[in-house]
């Protein structure tokens, strides 16, 4: 039983370690694995949306993608030339987040009282 | 209560708030929220580094927002039609909401005073699902009792 509870601890370990926040340097986020949104305004009143792949002192790049083709493009902005740009939580982890995080508490739980209740705790 | 009844009564709560949120989550277009700001941890050629919400870069500058408790050191003084916020004698930034603990600060840097920055990405769970498995737990655990 003890190794029941060990496998349990682990498990719930695991799932704490894959959805809690991983914390990636701007400057390469693209190449990180990390999805935050961009909204480029250029001084030319260019306006691009997309997921940001790098921001740094000097640039900007995008990686931007055609909603009725699917074409993915990348395009990089000189940091002169970009009059504004916001970053933007992806939308699944703002109305996601608290379903996730409820559902992996209930099956935590769950597992814990088949667990000790098997184990006569 | 049987065991059972009760895994069977938290699965079906589970199954009714996933579906309502799955029907929320669905009238969304694109996949990013429109209000800008994501949590990040500034680290400054100075060697400070601190928690705030990084907006984004304008005119070569870079934008976050910062908490400042509440403090004797803290005001906030009308500049130009803007309330500006001192720590000390030293301009922080423009306050954009006053608290009941701490005023949240709209700072501007330039990038040669940033060393870096790290964005927290994929922040699906956090205390809350280990709060939400004691709860489970122990709400098992008192319907086997009954």
């Amino acid at each position: 039983m003890s190794r029941a509870i060990l496998i349990t601890l682990v498990l719930t370990a695991a799932l704490l370690g894959a959805g809690c926040a991983r914390h990636l340097p701007v400057s390469d986020i693209g190449a990180s694995g990390g999805d935050v949104g961009v909204r480029v305004v250029t001084i030319t009143g260019e306006i691009v949306t997309g997921q940001l792949l790098a921001l740094d002192g000097e640039q900007v790049s995008v990686r931007v993608t055609r909603r009725e083709s699917g074409e993915v493009n990348d395009r990089t902005f000189p940091i002169e030339d970009v009059a504004s740009a916001t970053l933007h939580r992806r939308r699944s982890e703002t109305s996601f987040g608290p379903f996730v995080s409820t559902a992996v508490g209930v099956a935590g739980g769950l597992l814990l009282a088949a667990v000790l209740g098997g184990a006569g705790l | 209560m049987t065991r059972g009844r009760a895994i069977a009564q938290v699965l079906v709560a589970c199954a009714v708030g996933s579906l309502g949120l799955a029907g929320c989550a669905s009238l969304s277009a694109t996949p990013y929220v429109p209000e800008p700001g994501v949590s990040a941890t500034i680290h400054t050629t100075e060697g400070e580094s601190f928690s705030a919400t990084f907006v984004g870069v304008e005119e070569g500058h870079v934008l976050f927002d910062r908490s400042y408790p509440k403090s004797e050191l803290l005001t906030v003084v009308e500049r130009g039609g803007e309330p500006i916020v001192y720590v000390g004698k030293v301009p922080a930034g423009i306050a954009i909401e006053v608290r009941d603990f701490d005023i949240l600060v709209r700072e501007t840097h330039p990038f040669s005073r940033i060393d870096d920055i790290e964005v927290a990405t994929g922040a699906y769970f956090g205390w809350g699902a280990l709060a939400g498995a004691l709860l489970t737990y122990a709400f098992v655990s008192l319907a086997l009792e009954d």
